[in-house]
């Protein structure tokens, strides 16, 4: 106890020197803690959404692009495929399937165009509101709601994918209907639609005026007025007017999540889309993700031998600061053999000093370990889902 | 309390040798240690305290041989029966007054860090007029200050012995004189013998017995090393 008084006095008097040396070691054991702490959360975020999500398909190309974009809704927007792709998986009788059509924004949020299918496969609960129902209509993930601070009754507006593009549609306005409550996945940064208004969104579907035909051409083409408006929110009164052009056969999907009724139909399912001639992919996330983790971890390790270096730097630096506080203490230390201190007195003190302070550092770690696990989920989040 | 005997001591490189053929002193009597710089009287109070080891002789403390002691023994001997007082006090910068006189208590295993170890400590500081400092560190005393905190520190455990290295050298005049009669005054108090080493002849007439230090000091022949 004496030991421990006077090392406490010692370090409460150079409080600069042991806050310095307190942080220093608090950053050299919690980088590693932190890393570890991100790398464990992403795998258990990233693997936990990929093991609940059976089959993907969508248009050949990058397999990992598709997955991200669809599990994530980030990244690169693949190649999109077609409704008659979710037809055919469905009129196989294997699996059920709920189309995701993922390209626009609104606030920074991406819009997600799917099925109410895919609410219920998620498993979501409601903080507030219900379901979209009709076209138009928006639920928004728990941190969407959160950082733009709306909920039901308000409205959002998405974004046009290219500003100087003269011919692109115009924005559309989203009654929000419900906000979800938080899961802890990129759902929660996500707005869902009725896939029908992501369409209309991408100017497939549109609403408009009556044409008030302005006269006949010889050749019998009925002429319009130009000054026709179009409408940029879909409301009651205008709902009925919307309307879709061309084969809804060739309206894009994203990705398809297929549920594979059981192992048989999976299979089956995986044989007849693993032609490398089907325009069709179909990939297992699982697997693919579990890849992507393995990489991550692989620079996990080259971070780790970076840290361990660092850290032997910062250690050599911590003991050249011992070793000249020491020197410093020198005539303290010929005081007390001179007043008769034990032959180990000075050394346990030195030791006893270091350990405080190790401890304290250690225990700083921890705690920054603890708080950076809610920050680093955040930051997970927005790593794996587009940026809020 | 002391009793020196037929002690030989030389440093490695040095070209004098101390020979102190006897010295005593007696428990409760004050003696000074006068001499020119360089004569050996500091290096005689580290071989009384056991910081040296002479080559030959004997220092005895009470029914301790000193200098027959290892290095344990003689840690010991010091913490439970000198006090020191030194010429730049030597006070720990980190411990505010009371714990600096309270450190003797700190250093010994078997010593207890009690209520009465307190009380004495506070009556020691009263005595020596530092009770209203107890708390401030050593940079924010005075030079008398602190060597008044030296001298309780010094004494806090009842010594039987008490060393001073030209402990009023740093001191004025005014302080010098103070400081020593309350030197005086504890270690009377206590019946502690007293060995104090100075250049200030203006305070010899206070000591029971000075001893002049240039007697001791040998001039070694060329070649002859120890």
């Amino acid at each position: 106890m004496t030991s421990l008084y006077l090392a406490l006095a010692y370090l409460r008097h150079h409080w600069i020197k042991s806050l310095i040396m307190v942080l220093a070691t608090a950053l050299i054991l919690s980088v590693p803690l932190v890393t570890q702490g991100l790398l464990d959360r992403s795998q258990n975020l990233m693997t936990a959404r990929a093991e609940t999500t059976p089959l993907l398909l969508g248009r050949q190309g990058s397999a990992l692009d598709l997955a991200i974009k669809a599990l994530y809704f980030r990244g690169q927007s693949p190649q999109a495929s077609s409704m008659a792709t979710v037809d055919e998986v469905w009129d196989s009788g294997y699996a059920d399937v709920i189309p995701l059509h993922i390209r626009y924004f609104a606030s920074g949020a991406p819009v997600v165009g799917t099925s109410l299918d895919y609410l219920d496969f998620r498993g979501f609960a409601f903080q507030s509101g219900r379901a979209f129902s009709l076209i138009g209509e928006a639920v928004l993930g728990a941190k969407v709601a959160e950082r733009l601070g709306v909920g039901v009754g308000q409205s959002l507006v998405t974004q046009p994918e290219n500003l100087f593009d003269l011919t692109a549609t115009y924005p559309l306005q989203l009654d929000i209907v419900g906000v979800l409550a938080p899961t802890g996945t990129p759902d929660d940064t996500a707005i869902f639609t009725d896939i029908k208004t992501s369409w209309i969104v991408q100017g497939i579907g549109h609403g408009h005026d009556d044409v008030i035909a302005a006269g006949v051409r010889p050749d019998g083409v009925v002429i319009a007025n130009a000054a026709q408006r179009q409408f940029a929110r879909i409301t009651d009164q205008n709902r009925a007017s919307f309307h879709f052009h061309g084969d809804p056969e060739t309206y894009p999907v994203t990705a398809i999540i297929a549920l594979p009724y059981d192992h048989k139909s999976q299979t089956i399912l995986r044989g007849f889309y693993q032609n490398p001639d089907n325009p069709t992919q179909i990939i297992q996330p699982r697997p693919l993700i579990g890849q992507l983790m393995d990489n991550l971890f692989r620079f996990k390790a080259i971070l780790d031998a970076v840290v361990v270096v660092v850290a032997i730097a910062a250690l050599f630096a911590l003991g050249l600061a011992v070793y000249l506080s020491l020197q410093l203490r020198q005539p303290e230390i010929r005081t007390n053999y001179q007043l008769g201190a034990g032959r180990w007195f000075s050394v346990k003190l030195v030791a006893l000093e270091l350990l405080v302070l190790l401890a304290m550092g250690a225990g700083l770690a921890w705690l920054a370990g603890l708080a950076s696990e809610q920050l680093v989920g955040e930051l997970v989040v927005s790593l794996v889902a587009p940026s809020l | 309390m002391i009793h020196i005997q037929d002690l030989e001591f030389a440093y490695p490189k040095a070209n004098f040798r101390l020979l102190v053929p006897e010295l005593a002193v007696a428990a409760g009597e004050r003696v000074a240690v006068v001499g020119p710089s360089g004569t050996g009287k500091t290096t005689l109070l580290n071989l009384i305290a056991g910081l040296l080891l002479p080559q030959a002789g004997q220092i005895r403390l009470g029914d301790t041989i000193m200098n027959a002691q290892g290095d344990g023994g003689r840690r010991k001997l010091r913490r439970q029966k000198l006090g020191f007082v030194f010429q730049d006090f030597q006070l720990i910068p980190y411990l505010n007054a009371l714990d600096n006189i309270l450190h003797p208590y700190r250093l010994d295993p078997a010593a207890k860090l009690d209520r009465l170890a307190r009380d004495r400590a506070y009556r020691l500081s009263e005595l020596v007029g530092v009770s209203e400092r107890l708390q401030q560190k050593p940079r924010s005393l005075s030079q008398g200050e602190k060597q008044r905190v030296a001298i309780c520190r010094a004494l806090i455990r009842q010594p039987s012995l008490i060393l001073a290295d030209e402990a009023t050298g740093n001191l004025d005049p005014e302080n010098k004189l103070l400081i020593m009669d309350l030197l005086f005054q504890c270690a009377q108090d206590d019946g502690a013998a007293l060995l104090a080493v100075t250049h200030d002849h203006a305070l010899l007439e206070r000591f029971d017995r000075v001893v002049d230090f240039a007697d001791f000091r040998h001039a070694l022949e060329p070649g002859t090393r120890t």
